[in-house]
Parts: C-alpha cells; structure tokens; sequence
C-alpha cells in the first residue's frame, strides 16, 4: 500500500517537473522575437550610435589604428599602440581583431534591421529615419574598414554561421561603392533637421558630409578615382545648407557650451554621471601623472591614464609661433602630482573643460565630422581641381590660419598645386590634432611613406617604414583562422 | 540504519557503532551461534593462573575496548574494557586469540608471562569498511571504480583550515594547487586533469548526500568524518552532468554507539611569512636605475650626459641624489613591512552518542586566522547537528543543519595593483608614507607603484559569509529487503562585501565605495528506492530514484563615489553614484537515476549505473541526457589459487567505463541575449535605451561529455602490511562547449558550441606500508599521479585558440596540452658586436638585448620562430607521508611535489623598468661586452627586450616540498587514570611548510592572477605569499 502512494508521489513530481525546466533569463533580453515591433527597430538603431562612440571614442581601438599610427604621436614602450606607433605590428596585435570584430558586430546589427524594418508597422517617416540611420552607420563602418583593412568583405544580409564562412574579401573598389550607395541613401531619408527630441541623430547633412569625404578619400590612393568635383558639389550642398558655421575662436569648438552648435556636422554625445555614457577623451589622452587639481589650474580634477597618447616632438614643434591652436590642444607645462610643473612631457588637453563627475565621465560632446573639416576638405578639392591663385581654396586656408592667430599666406608662399597641398596638410596637422584623422591624411596623399619614415628616422627606426604595403592593417590572424580564404594583405 | 546480516556469513554492517557490534558479538558468541564453537572440545584444563593485559590499536595507539579474547580450544575467554585491559584465567601453554571486528585477528602463546600486551592492526582487507559512493555505501572490497579516500584520521589532529586542504597531497590522480596563501582562500583542485576548455574543472562537492552549490567555504574541516573522491566515469556517472570533473563526496560525523563523547579539539598556531622575493636593494636600485635611464634614453636618440632638462619623459630622469649622496635615501625592505607574524587559532567543542532510539552528533567550531599580510584575516564560526531518531518500527528520519558565518578581510594580497605585488615593485628608496596622495609621489618613480604598506593598512575589502545548510530525511524500511529514503534539504548562502578604496591611495581620483551582496538559494528533493538482497553467494544492491535540485542566484552592486571623507566608509554617505545593479539568474535540475550492485561469492563483483538528466542550461532541443555507467571487479586473492598463499592477502583487478557531463556553462547559455548598447540623444541630452543581439541561440546545445575507461588493481601484500593501488585511465572529453570563433561578418565573433575534444590519460599509484611494526610503528603512504593532457579536436577547422593578454600569448591547440605557452625561445644574450652581426634580429636589436632562436632557420627572426614552450601541467605530482610511534609519541612528515610544468610570469615584462624596484635575477644583467652578466639577463634599458615573449618569461614550477612535521604526545596509563573525567588527551605540535625547494621565487603552484583553463599559471606578482605556521593543538576527549 506505502509503497503505492509513493510511486504515486514520484509520478507526481515527475508530471510537475517536466516543463519546469524551460527558464528564460531574467535580467537580460533574449533575441529571440527581437526585430519584431517599432519599439524594437528604435531600440536597435539606437545600438548603431552606441556601436559609434565605442569605434571612435571610447574603445582603445579609437586611437590606436589612428592617431597612434600618425607623426603626432610615439609610444616607445609597452601597449597595444607601441607596436603600432612604431610600425611593428603583427596579425596578432589584440587591437586589430578587437576592431575588425566590433565593426562586423556592428554591420550585423545594421543588417538585421534593414532586412526586418520591412516587416514591422509603424509610420513612413520613422521607417525613413530608421532606414536612413541604418545606412549611415553602415557606410561608415565600411568605411573606417575600407581605410584599416582594405578590400574587406562585404556583407549586406544577416547571415548563418554557414554563410559566414564561404564569404570572401571583396574589392576596395567593391566597399567603396556600397559606401557610396549607403551614403546617397542616407541623405535622401534622413530628415535636415530633428526635432529636439531626436536632437544628435545622424541628418541628411552628416550623410553628405560623410560622401563628399568619401568622394575625397576616393579620389586619393589607392583608387585615384579624380572624383574632386563630386565631393566639391557634395561639400558645396553642406556649406549652403546654412546649417553650419565657422566660428572665430578656434577654443570655442571644443567648449561644451557650444556643443551640438553650428560648427558639428556629426558629433558623438555624451552624458555625464549617467554610468557609462560620460566621455573618457579628455582624461584618457592626458598624461598619467597629471596632478588632479581643476583644469585652470594645468592639472586635472581627475588625473590622467596610463594609456594616454605620448606626443611626438615633432608634432609639438611643428607648430608655428603664435599659433594658438596649439594652447587648445596641448598642455605644455602641467602640474605633476609630486608637485613639480612639468615642462618636457606635453600632454593632450583638448576638450578638457564642461562638467566631470568621475573618471573618465566627461560631458562634453565628441566631434566626429567638423564643419572646418568640410571647409577644408571643400578647398582641397578645389585645388585638385586647379590650382587657382588667391581662389577660394586659399581663402578658406587662410581663414583658418588667422583664426589660430597666424599670418595668411600669401601666393609667393604657395606657388602651386603641389605647394597647397603640403599647405593643406601642414594646416589639418595642426587644425584636427589628435581626432584621429592624420593617419588617414597622410595615406590617401600617398604621404604617409616619406613623411613616417623620416619621422620615425628620429628614433632610428626608419627601417620599420618598407613599403606602402604598411598603409593598411594586416588581416588579424584570427579571422584567417577561421577562414582561411580571406587572404592576406600584401607585405605582411 | 541498525541492522546486522545474520552472524553465520560473517558480515557485519560496520556503520553499526562498533560497540553494539562487539556487544552482539559477544551475545552471539555465548549463544552459540558462533561456527567456531562447534569444534570446541569439551575439557578443560584444571592448571589454571591469572594474566592480565592491554589491547592497543596499533594505528591510532588507542586502546581497544570489547576485544574479544578467547584461550584456543576451549569455551573460556572474555573482553577487554573500556581502557582496553582484561584480566582472565588460562591454562599453562595456553594460546590466546584476540579478535575484533575489522581487526586482523591474532594468536599469541601466552608462555609463562603474566602480562600480555598486544598491538592489534586494523585489517585492510576487512570485510565491514565502507566506502561512500553515490546515493549509497559499499563495501570497499566491492568497488571496482576508482575512488580515493581520505579519512577522518588524517584531518583530525592536523591544524586544518579547509577542505581542500586536507586533500592537499593526500590522492593519487587529485591535484589540489595551493594558489595562493591568503587566509581562507580557496584551493585550485583537480581531479584527473583539465577535461575542459572554457568551463569550470572544479569537482562537484557533495556534503552527506547534498551537491552543493557554495563552495567549500562554509564546510567546517573539523566535523568530517571521511572524503572520498571518485575519480573515473563509473563511479561518478551516477551524477551525470555534475560528474565529469570528478565528485568529492565529504561525509560529516555522526553520532557513535556507547558513552557519549564530549571533545575539545583546539589548536593555536604562529603563521610566518616563508619566503620572500629577492629584489634589489638600495644601492643596486639606484645603480640600476641610472644605467636603464641612461641606456632608454639613448635608444630615444639622446645622450647620457645630457641633463634632465633635455630628456622629454620623466621616464628617463635621474635624480640628482643618485648621484651626488645615494646614502641619503632610505633602504627600505616593503616586504617585510606589510608582514608580520600573525595568530591562528580553532576551537571545536562537539557531543556525540547514540543508543536504541537516537543518535546524534552535535558540534560548534570558531576559527580565526590573521593573515601575515597587514589587512587580511578569515574567520569563522560554525555549527552543526546531525541527528537521527526512530520512529516506530520501520521509519527513521533525520537531519542534517549546518549554520557558519564567516568573515574575510583581503587587502587583495592576490591583485596586481596590491601590496603583495607592489612590495617588490616600490624601489627601496622611497619614502615611507610616499606613494601616497597625502604622502605625495616620489617624481622619479611610478605613481601607479602605490606604497604597498599604506596600501595594506587602509583598504576596506570584506567579505560576510552566512551559510544555512539543513537537509531532513526519512528512512522508510518498506518491506524486509527494501528502503526509501526521501529527503528534502535546502543551501541558502549569502554573501555581503564591502569595499573602500580611500583617496590616499586611488592617486587622488577620490574615494570609492562598493557592496555587492549575493543571495543563493538551493533547494533538493531527493527519493531512492533501494532493495538489498543476499542469498547464500549471491548479494544484490539495486538502487532507483528521482531527484529534483533548483539554484537561484540573485546579487546587486552598488558603487559610489563622492565621499566627504574617509571616516565613513559605507555608502550612505557617497554622493555620486557611480552604478548600481542587480541581477537575478537560475537553472534546475531534473534526474533520474538507478544502478544495480551485484557481488558473487565476494569475487566477482559487477556494477551497473545509468542516470538521466533534465537541465534547464542547455537547448530546448538537446535538454535530456544519459549518463551510463558498468565496471567490474575480480578478487582474484579469493579464488582457490591464491588463497593459500600468505603474501598476498588482497589482489583485486577492476575496469571500469562510464560517461559523466560537466554542466559549467551559463544558466541561460543556450539562449542568445540582447546586449544593452544605451546612447545619448536629445537637445536636453538624455540616455535612450538600445539594444543590439550579443550573443546566438543555439537549440541544440547540450553538455560536455567525458568517457572514461579506467582500469586499476588493488593488492595487498604482507598480511595487508604492504596496499597498492593501480590505476590507468583513459578519459575523453567530447563534446566540448567551446566559444568557437566564427567568422566575424556574421555579425559574433564566437558561438557557443558542443565540438571539440580533450584527453587526460594517465596512470596513479597509491602505496601504504606499514614498514615496521614492533615497538617503533613506522608506517608510510606514497602516491604518485602522472597524467597527459592533449587536445584531440577544436572547431570548425581545428584552428588553435590563442589568448593573448599582455603580450603573452597561449596556444590550445590539436595535439598539444590545453593552454600551453606560446613564445619565443631565448638562446642568450648578445654578448658583443660579433654576437649580434653573426645573428638574425627580432627587429631592431642591438647589444647587450636578448638572443631569439632562430628556429626555422630561415635566417630571419619572426613570428614564424615562436613556438611552444612549455605548458602547467604537471607530468607528476605525489604526495608521501611518514608516521612514526613510540609509546605514546608518534611523529608525521608529510611531504609533496610536483614535476615537469611550467609557469609564467607577466610581470617579468614590467620588471626591468627603473620606474620601480626589479627582481633580483637584474643583478646577473648584460652591463658592457666585458661584463656580460650570466648570459640570459639582458642590458638595463626599456626595450623589446621585455614585452617580447619569450622564454625569458618562464619558470619551472617543479618544487619538492616537506609540507609537515607534527610531533604528537598522547596521555596513557596511570597520567591518564589522573584525570578520570577525560578518557583521551593528545597533545601535539607541528610546523607547516618547513622547507621547499623549488625555481621560483613566488608560489610555485601560483595561479591567483584570473586563471582560467586556456591560460593557466599564469602570475603578475600577484600571489599571497605562503606561511610557515607553528602550531601547539590538544585533542580531548571527555
């Protein structure tokens, strides 16, 4: 008889428990049903911006493949940048896996909601913006690729881990295209304003910003495509646009009253106190031992990083007398924590100022696309165009130069074509230090070979410097571990 | 629970307390129902005189009471007392024969003595020892799996902390690594290798039939009766999807037949640091530091006259002191500064008995331990019943509660950022309250190089532990040869941790402020139908049963920043939050289990287990699995052929195969989650949710699986004076859940995936001798263990996994141990131009930097010359110890080692930089071609030299270690008969690592620094240095 009742009870637990073990997660999202509802399509776009500001600004990755690359700074020692700054990469190199992965991750997720928008009910216009958002962070995900890697996969759909390994290295010519389309795209759907709701969305005028640049970038090495009248007419639109203004102090750029001001185009927001979403720029460039007392005073309310970028000589002394740019983008005497003022160690500071709640928790705003960038980026074409004597490529240099308190030049200091552009280059140098775009510079000038390898000739590493084969990455190993057929870059 | 098997087979269940056995015995004898006494011949002698005498456990110098003693040939005998005399009666040239249950029974002429002291030896072969296996007991000579044992007697009386402890050194086939010394921190313990990749290798730990879930932190050492570790498939198959990592199953004291108990178990000990890292002093320091200065900033293209003013790095700055008066500055020794001799202290007050109706075991424990680093400490206090009744004919019920609380203080003597590391790394010279934000910083020094001391002193970082553990059960005896046993128990665990990291030393970033609290809740339902049956050969064991077990996991965080001061320390008086978060995480457990026992004539024994289980970790689509098991033994000492011969007293032969699974994923890692991505928009800029896929969903998921073949011999030799076990195994891991890179473009980086496979094979000795036994007892246990361990398959393409993290990197890959170093080899140091011109460079190289061999000698150095270098398995561990008696002294040495693994240190990369102190091995430096050093150390200058991984990075991990010396002193005759209340007295004292040899100059079992499988041995100057401890104990019993 007992025995019955608990062969009974045991039953009885087994018929309870069967489906008890179907548990879902509690404290995170499941993907399953994702992608599915108008709030969803808004939650994942909203992911791009974030993909965004971890590929520019927050990641270590944002510097290292860029502005560590560059003359304007040398890391002798240990970090993921030391190798880089002194040309002495690896495939291993941690950094450039880290970077190919998050801006695949990244594409994904731009995929999966271009391919799904379609399905999900909501109004014309949000799936415009949506759509048109979705695109914009895809083209320039490629793009930063394109520059890094070089003809890099393109992937256009979600695909299955089955797909994902047959897919094969495209063409640099193949990105570039889809860049384009993605672009023109954006600029089509996206709105030329927000409302302050939406105020820091990518607008149809950071698409074309974006396009007139990437017309430029086409136009230079490698591909040489001589479309400088395309991107003049693109840069032209944003310039019209009366979006946007040049302002007269160069310091009020980087002043967190003026951010998202007329002189952004593009730019990565920031919040403070909000638990990661402040800005470690201005604390993670400055030097380490900077004393932690309030910025007017040359140090900082909350020190430097070990990981800070280590200014080149050459970069500091390049700088003209009396350029005030210079003040607004280095430090060069600051406070060391024992006390000292410090003198031969200059230090980044730029957009050191606004509110800062802890380390690394900056509010001010990244610029990501200048409206000085597009204005000179709009005057190089010009020039590649023709070289025009006291044109409007000199006006535009010249505008710049008086606004960092220097003398313009004149036609006899810049005879020629070739001579505004080592102009223009100089004037970048020193204008967008330390924003990541030297490097970038320098390579698609077909600069980068002479201007590194007398650089790194100061510290006897000119022999580093080989070929252009350097102007890219070489593919991280892992990824050509994975999948083998995705070849190589040469000279590596 | 109390049941005898009828007298006539000679079998007695020895969880029957030893006492009513021998009294039942005896009962038994006198009825006659002994087989003996049927040959007994009727006369009896007439010459008659008094003897007297003493029986005396000859393992444990205790004295036996209840031996029963019996003159040869006649009806005339009798049983020893409570103190293990008796008195009786004999004939002239009478032989007496003393027998006791699990005692090898002796025969002794009493010649013309009229005292007749006997040493009785426990007899290995013993039909009644048990051996605890899953959801049940067997008799040891039954098992035919491979199960290692630890007993009571070897944890007792042995200033123990933890668990894992007492296993330290002690199995074959178990390698328990002593990480670390910091107080309370638990031991690294594996059991036949690494057999996986990304998840947890730790064992599952069973405490009296309940896997827990807590860890070993709240098991208190001194209320275990046994520790029993099943090491192959077979034996721990029984615990399917928990068992491939091996199964510690640890039984706790329960109450024992006769008098009840009252013991006071209670040491103190003094803990000294044991070594110390060699590090230069001042003025090697300050020689050092000028010379690596001078050369870093040559290499940046300056001089070595120019003056500071010219140098553009602080980094390259020489202190003008240096120069002019070296003797100004301060020699300090950090490392004896943040150390001291601390106290470590337990008190154990337990009861114990047990009659017809209830047995009991009840004990309170408190243990506190200072750490010989400043700022650490582990302390606990602990409780337990275990307490068993009768109800009524046929129902037993019981339960077992446990209640510890627990407290640790870590000054994170196993972080690289903390004082154990930084006591090597702050140069000599600095001042002692420098390195500080009130101290201020030394300018030609690291700032990040914080004062180790201050360090120490004023960090808050505990830890509150409290652990209620209680399982209740009933015993129901259903019919004659069947039980259910249904039991329902609970773990509820939490943890409280507070954290303060003053100003001072945050270099000025302000005070912060953490308490992260963590709540588990455990709960079982077990039910098992067993049905014993014997018939004249044949005994049966048959078990079935379902068990139910859920886990909930909730924990939060709180950090905060802003503190006025740092008088307060709790965060009500933060002012910034920095985060907060809370989380709540769950699995569940379904099985169904059965296995059958099966033994003919005591020889042929076979065993057969399968059980099922339900996870809620795994796949909608894989959730279900099968874990079976069979082994079978061969006691060939009992067939005719070797019965008869004396050597060999226990021959055994035993092969096994099983399939257990290891379940150490995450509870929800089958299903792909939303990763929170937030962002900032809006003119008034706030934070807008987003969310982007993090990781895939895969269905099919299910666990690793391990198949072990095992097969082992047991032997006993010389009257069971010599045991051997045997044991050689094969255990593939397959299945193996592995984050396999995939492409990128498929928007992951890597997927969770059941592929891949491992293998540990290996073979373990486990030796015990009783090598003298007269008036000096001398006995020794020796084991040995080797195992290989090789990578059989990865992913798709069987691409190697590579880790790199700071510069190093490690290689899984086919054919090779699982994380293995992946480097350069060094051959040397350029010693001159002649060198350096007759050799390829790894870049640009110059004289006096290390020499990269050339492997493939292509004439080129590159990537292509890294290689593997070594790996941190060990190719043999052992563990040997003596013990020594002498009346009443008896003296243990226990040593142990291990042979042939590696390990490396990161910061040997950070080293040979002036910005703070370097290790010693700097002194042997590459100066000038003249003063090349020892050819391996490499010039004074921040180069490649360092972040280049290479074996310049390595060290041998092998080590010979005499771990105890303990010598004992146990009260007896008339001292004893002083005290008439205490019925045993031991007193003893031991020292605790007394000597080592070993190649590094840290722990060499090192593994504190977020080791993981993939990237073991791996240190950063980051492990708590290991103490010498001097300990006087006393064991009473009342």
């Amino acid at each position: 008889m007992k025995t019955k009742i608990y062969a009974v009870l045991l039953l009885a637990c087994f018929a309870a428990g069967c489906n008890q073990l179907d548990l879902v997660p509690a404290s995170s999202k499941s993907v399953e049903g994702f992608y599915k509802t108008e709030t969803h399509i808004a939650q994942a776009t909203v992911a791009l911006y974030n993909g965004m500001r971890a590929r520019w600004v927050t990641s270590s990755s944002s510097f290292m493949l860029t502005e560590s690359r560059s003359d304007n700074t040398f890391q002798g020692t240990a970090y993921d940048d030391g190798p880089i700054t002194r040309f002495e990469e690896t495939p291993m190199l941690p950094v450039l896996n880290a970077t190919w992965s998050m801006c695949y991750t990244d594409i994904n997720r731009c995929n999966q909601i271009l391919q799904n928008i379609g399905n999900v009910d909501m109004s014309e216009e949000k799936r415009k913006q949506y759509e048109g958002e979705s695109r914009f962070a895809r083209a320039l995900l490629y793009f930063d690729l394109v520059r890094l890697f070089g003809g890099v996969p393109v992937v256009t759909t979600p695909l299955s881990i089955e797909e994902s390994r047959a897919v094969g290295r495209s063409g640099i010519e193949e990105v570039y295209e889809l860049i384009v389309q993605d672009l023109k795209a954006a600029a089509d759907l996206l709105p030329s304003v927000h409302d302050n709701a939406n105020k820091g969305r990518a607008t149809k005028w950071a698409a074309k910003g974006y396009l007139g640049k990437v017309y430029l970038f086409r136009s230079g090495y490698p591909l040489k495509k001589n479309e400088w009248q395309l991107a003049r007419d693109t840069f032209k639109e944003v310039i019209d646009s009366g979006q946007f203004t040049f302002f007269n102090s160069y310091e009020d750029i980087y002043k967190f009253e003026n951010e998202g001001g007329k002189q952004q185009v593009f730019s990565i927001q920031f919040k403070a106190g909000t638990s990661g979403n402040g800005n470690p720029f201005p604390t993670r460039n400055a030097s380490n031992d900077i004393a932690l007392i309030p910025v007017a005073q040359g140090g900082l309310p909350f020190g430097g990083s070990a990981s800070n970028l280590f200014l080149s000589e050459d970069l500091v002394e390049s700088f003209e007398k009396g350029d005030t740019r210079k003040d607004v983008a280095i430090l060069m005497s600051w406070w060391h924590k024992s006390g000292e003022i410090i003198t031969t160690l200059p230090t980044c500071r730029k957009y050191q100022n606004g509110p800062v709640v802890g380390v690394n928790d900056w509010d001010i705003d990244w610029i990501a696309l200048s409206y000085t960038d597009v204005l000179m980026m709009y005057a190089e074409a010009l020039n590649e165009l023709g070289y025009s004597p006291d044109g409007e490529a000199f006006r535009i240099l010249n505008q710049v130069r008086e606004r960092a308190g220097l003398a313009p030049k004149t036609v006899a200091d810049v005879p020629g074509q070739e001579a505004y552009r080592l102009w223009m280059e100089n004037e970048r140098r020193h204008e967008l230090c330390f924003e990541n775009l030297r490097w970038f510079d320098l390579v698609r000038t077909d600069r980068a070979l002479d201007v590194m390898k007398a650089f790194l000739g100061k510290y006897g590493m000119s022999a580093n410097i080989k070929s252009r084969d350097q102007y890219l990455y070489p593919i991280p190993q892992p990824v050509r571990d994975v999948t083998p057929h995705i070849e190589q870059n040469q000279g590596y | 629970m109390k049941k005898t098997i009828p007298a006539a087979t000679g079998r007695v269940d020895l969880r029957l307390p030893k006492a009513i056995g021998i009294a039942l015995l005896v009962c038994l004898f006198q009825t006659g129902m002994i087989e003996g006494r049927a040959e007994m011949p009727v006369s009896v002698s007439l010459n008659q005189r008094e003897i007297t005498g003493k029986v005396v456990n000859a393992g444990s110098s205790e004295s036996l009471p209840g031996v029963n003693i019996v003159e040869k040939g006649t009806t005339n005998g009798t049983v020893t007392d409570a103190k293990g005399s008796f008195s009786l009666s004999v004939s002239d040239n009478a032989v007496l024969i003393f027998s006791f249950i699990g005692f090898v029974t002796q025969e002794i002429p009493v010649g013309n003595r009229a005292t007749v002291d006997i040493l009785m030896s426990e007899d290995t072969r013993s039909l009644g020892e048990l051996t605890v296996i899953g959801y049940g007991t067997q008799k040891s000579t039954q098992v035919t799996s491979a199960i290692s044992k630890v007993k009571a007697s070897d944890i007792d009386e042995r200033p123990i902390s933890r668990i894992d402890q007492a296993m330290a050194g002690k199995l074959a086939g178990v390698q328990v690594q002593e990480v670390s010394g910091a107080p309370g921190r638990g031991l690294a313990v594996k059991v036949r290798g690494v057999g996986s990749i990304n998840n947890s290798t730790a064992p599952l730990y069973v405490v009296d039939g309940y896997p827990i879930n807590s860890g070993l932190d709240n098991v208190n050492p001194n209320d275990i009766e046994s520790i029993e570790v099943l090491k192959d498939a077979a034996s721990a198959a029984i615990y399917g999807s928990r068992g491939s990592n091996g199964v510690v199953l640890i039984t706790t004291k329960s109450g024992k037949s006769g008098k009840p108990v009252l013991q006071l178990d209670t040491y103190y000990g003094i803990q000294e640091r044991f070594s110390k890292v060699d590090v230069l002093n001042r003025d090697e320091y300050i020689e050092f530091a000028i010379e690596e200065r001078n050369n870093t900033w040559m290499l940046q293209g300056g001089k070595a006259d120019d003056p500071n003013s010219a140098r553009t790095n602080a980094n390259y700055w020489i202190d003008p002191l240096w120069l002019t008066d070296p003797k100004s500055f301060p020699d300090q020794d950090w490392q004896e500064m943040i150390s001291r001799s601390a106290p470590v202290q337990n008190y154990q007050l337990s009861a114990s008995g047990a009659n017809e109706s209830v047995s009991y075991f009840i004990s309170g424990n408190y243990f506190d331990q200072k750490g010989i680093i400043v700022g650490s400490g582990y302390q606990r206090l602990a409780f337990r019943a275990n307490v068993e009744t009768k109800l009524g004919r046929n129902v037993n019920i019981g339960l077992n509660l446990s209640a510890t609380s627990m407290k640790k203080n870590d000054s994170e003597g196993d972080s690289n950022g903390g004082p154990v590391s930084r006591s090597t790394r702050v140069a000599p010279i600095v001042g002692i309250d420098q390195q500080t934000q009130r101290g201020g910083f030394y300018p030609y020094h690291a700032a990040f190089y914080l004062n180790p001391l201050v360090y120490a002193s004023e960090l808050t970082n505990k830890l509150d532990n409290v652990n209620l553990r209680a399982n209740l059960y009933a015993v129901v005896q259903l019919a004659k040869n069947l039980k259910f046993r249904t039991s329902f128990g609970g773990d509820y665990n939490n943890n409280y941790t507070q954290y303060f990291l003053p100003d001072n030393i945050n270099r000025g970033r302000g005070h912060r402020g953490t308490t992260g609290a963590t709540a588990r809740q455990n709960i079982l339902n077990e039910n098992m139908l067993s049905y014993d049956f014997g018939k004249e050969d044949w005994s049966l064991n048959a078990l079935a049963g379902f068990t139910y077990q859920e886990d909930k996991l909730l924990s939060n965080f709180l950090e905060k920043s802003g503190f006025p001061d740092d008088e307060i320390t709790t965060l009500n008086v933060g002012t910034i939050l920095n985060s907060g978060t809370s989380t709540e995480t769950q699995w569940r457990l379904m099985s169904f289990l059965t296995r059958v026992n099966a033994s003919w004539k005591d020889k042929y024994m076979l065993s057969a287990s399968i059980r099922r289980d339900g996870s809620s970790r795994f796949g909608a689509d894989n959730r279900w699995g099968w874990f079976p098991a069979v082994s079978a033994g061969w006691r060939l000492s009992e067939e005719g052929f070797l019965k008869d011969i004396r050597a060999v007293s226990e021959l055994k032969l035993r092969a096994s195969y099983g399939v257990a699974g290891n379940n150490n994923i995450g509870d929800y890692a089958s299903i792909g989650t939303l990763s929170g991505l937030n962002y900032v928009l809006g003119a008034s800029q706030g934070v807008v949710s987003g969310f982007g896929p993090g990781s895939f969903s895969n269905r099919m998921l299910g666990w690793e699986r391990t198949y072990t073949f095992d097969t082992g011999l047991d032997l006993g030799l010389a009257n069971g004076r010599i045991g051997v076990s045997l044991d050689y195994y094969i255990s593939d891991t397959r299945d193996l859940l592995l984050n396999v890179p995939i492409p990128a473009v498929s928007g992951f980086a890597s997927t969770l995936m059941n592929i891949g496979a491992i293998r540990n094979s290996g073979v373990e000795l486990e030796l015990s001798t009783a090598n003298t036994t007269g008036a000096v007892k001398w006995n020794s246990s020796f084991n040995i263990s080797h195992n290989r361990n090789k990578v059989l398959e990865l992913g798709p393409g069987g691409a190697p996994i590579y880790i790199t993290e700071g510069n190093f990197t490690t290689i899984t890959k086919i054919g090779e141990p699982i994380g293995s170093y992946y480097a350069f080899v060094q051959e040397g140091v350029f010693k001159d131009k002649n060198d350096l011109d007759s050799h390829p460079h790894y870049k640009v190289q110059n004289v006096g930097d290390i020499k990269y061999k050339d492997l493939n000698g292509d004439g080129a150095i590159n990537e292509a010359d890294m290689t593997i270098i070594g790996d941190n398995h060990p190719r043999f561990f052992w563990g040997m110890q003596h013990t020594v008696t002498y009346k009443d002294f008896d003296l243990t040495l226990f040593g142990d080692g291990q042979w042939g693994n590696k390990l490396l240190n990161r910061a040997i990369a950070e080293h040979g930089q002036s910005r703070g102190n370097v290790d010693g091995y700097w002194r042997e430096r590459w100066r000038s071609p003249q003063d090349p050093g020892n050819g391996w150390v490499p010039r004074a200058a921040v180069t490649a030299n360092l972040t280049t991984p290479s074996t310049f990075w390595l060290r041998s991990a092998e080590f010979v270690r005499l771990r105890t010396i303990s010598l004992g002193y146990k009260l007896s005759g008339r001292l004893l008969e002083k005290l008439p209340a205490v019925s045993a007295l031991r007193i003893y004292a031991s020292v605790d690592n007394v000597w080592m040899h070993d190649h590094y100059n840290r722990n060499p079992q090192t593994g504190s620094f977020s080791n993981t499988n993939t990237r073991p041995g791996v240190d950063y100057d980051a492990t708590y240095p290991l103490a010498r401890t001097y300990t006087l104990g006393l064991n009473v019993k009342f």
